[in-house]
């Protein structure tokens, strides 16, 4: 997988798991929802400051991804404390993300407009990925955007891989008793291994 | 429900030009207001545009007095409209030594091959105000490069969300203004929630107050759960909710603005969305023709139109 740096996930590699571990409880937390299990946290020196899970069965808005779940915790939490603009750009490029599957596009470019610092995903995302599977928002050069024209965001480091057998896994057994949500005439569900 | 609107958004920032609506039906295709003016519609292809096709279209052009621009113009876009060509200025300025100099696009070469075979009235206007034709070429396309955006418009936009997401981020000396006179709790900003996040959630939430769902083990307290009641609209139809409920905004259109960023053209993905309309190219960050897009990405599991519409000059 091109986006694992693996120096970085030999040092760290127990920590990674251990957060990815709490991102899995909240991948299964979502499934128990009826929800596609996809879970997040995320991480401020080494304390977990919020954590989310797909909602979008729940609520009938497909881009309540667990990643903007968690942004909205974040964002609430800090305005409530009185954080100013400023102190939240400071806050979230100290910010690392955890998540069962690799981010879709929405959340890449998302999650590239709030300039977060590393995002370190489970299994890869072959249809909607973000990061490397069919965009890489991550890799966005903000060198080369001037402030007049910082539409496309900032580039965040990104590792792959971790923990992704668990995360497929919970898909298996999400997408075998069916989601019972998804729209009748539908295409059986193909599994990529 | 005949051209119901859905979701109606304005973005968290004080923007009036950065709006968007989604509907259930196909309008006429002519936004509300602009029931005068001109104006036109492409078709904004899932591939890019060939390379070997032309790009330019031949017209004859002349140099006028700038006190006669008014009144050629008039004239000129009743005898020789140039149909296909709303995104080109009529018009064109240049300085020349500290001297204005003004230049008037008289008709295609498409419509006649040599000067004589312009159309007479155009001919009468040539002979009367003494105008010397000569042959040049506009672009055939609209903009689509941040380059030739720049060419054709003029002032900046850039305090719009989605045209520069991430200048939330730059504001810091407003921002810090703005906390201190209320205190932070009334604050209500969000560095996400651009036009279309927000149409996307009232669309949403009028889903789930139409056609609620009653979860079978939720069904005993139905009534007490006043939240989730049945409406009138979705009784009276003689249809369960569900038989009757769309799956998120399958067969709606949206209408925006701007083209939207890569973010919110994701959303209208996710959202299954159909169709989408935008008046302004977005050259900064648009995710439907100027950086990415997302429309001809073959692996994403919902494909959109989506389509331009051309306003004239007065309303862009």
């Amino acid at each position: 997988m091109h986006a694992v740096n693996h120096q970085q996930m030999d040092s760290l590699a127990s920590d990674d798991s251990s957060f990815m571990e709490l991102a899995l409880d909240q991948a299964k937390k979502a499934m128990s929802r009826l929800e596609v299990p996809v879970g997040c946290v995320f991480v401020e020196d080494g304390q977990v400051i919020a954590s989310g899970s797909n909602r979008t069965n729940e609520t009938r808005n497909a881009t309540r991804h667990a990643e903007m779940e968690a942004i909205d915790i974040l964002l609430k939490q800090w305005q409530q404390s009185g954080l100013s603009q400023l102190e939240i750009v400071q806050k979230f490029s100290k910010c690392d993300l955890y998540v069962t599957c690799e981010p879709c596009i929405m959340c890449a470019a998302a999650l590239s407009f709030l300039g977060i610092r590393t995002v370190y995903y489970g299994c890869a995302n072959d249809k909607f990925g973000g990061c490397g599977s069919i965009l890489s928002l991550h890799e966005t050069n903000s060198e080369h955007v001037t402030s007049s024209a910082a539409g496309q965001g900032k580039g965040f480091r990104c590792v792959g891989g971790i923990m992704a057998s668990e995360a497929v896994s919970l898909f298996q057994s999400f997408y075998e008793q069916g989601n019972p949500n998804a729209p009748k005439p539908h295409r059986p569900v193909r599994m990529s291994q | 429900m005949n051209k119901d609107i859905l979701g109606v958004s304005a973005p968290y920032c004080p923007v009036d030009r950065l709006t968007s609506t989604i509907r259930s039906t196909p309008a006429d295709f002519r936004p509300m207001g602009l029931q005068n003016v001109q104006w036109g519609i492409i078709h904004v292809s899932d591939k890019q545009p060939s390379r070997d096709e032309p790009t330019t279209v031949n017209v004859f052009a002349s140099k006028i007095e700038p006190k006669l621009a008014n009144t050629l113009v008039r004239r000129l876009c009743k005898i020789a409209p140039l149909e296909d060509l709303r995104h080109v200025k009529r018009v064109r300025k240049t300085s020349v030594g500290g001297k204005i100099e003004l230049s008037v696009i008289l008709c295609t070469v498409i419509d006649c091959e040599n000067q004589e075979d312009m159309p007479s009235g155009v001919l009468e206007i040539v002979s009367a105000y003494q105008l010397r034709p000569y042959l040049t070429n506009v672009s055939k396309f609209a903009a689509s490069s941040r380059e030739e955006w720049e060419e054709q418009c003029t002032g900046s936009y850039n305090h719009v969300s989605c045209l520069n997401p991430w200048s939330w981020m730059e504001q810091k000396a407003h921002a810090q203004n703005s906390i201190m006179v209320d205190s932070g709790s009334t604050t209500k900003w969000h560095p996400l929630r651009h036009a279309t996040l927000v149409a996307i959630e009232n669309a949403a939430s009028r889903d789930r107050r139409l056609y609620p769902r009653i979860p079978a083990k939720r069904q005993k307290t139905q009534n007490s759960d006043n939240e989730e009641e049945h409406t009138p609209e979705a009784v009276t139809n003689g249809l369960t909710p569900e038989a009757t409920r769309p799956y998120l905004c399958t067969g709606y259109d949206i209408y925006i603005a701007w083209e939207p960023c890569t973010m919110c053209a994701m959303a209208l993905v996710h959202q299954r969305i159909r169709r989408i309309f935008y008046a302004f190219p977005n050259p900064n960050a648009g995710a439907l023709n100027s950086i990415h897009r997302l429309q001809g990405e073959k692996s994403l599991n919902h494909h959109y139109s989506v389509f331009r519409i051309l306003l004239d000059e007065k309303s862009s």
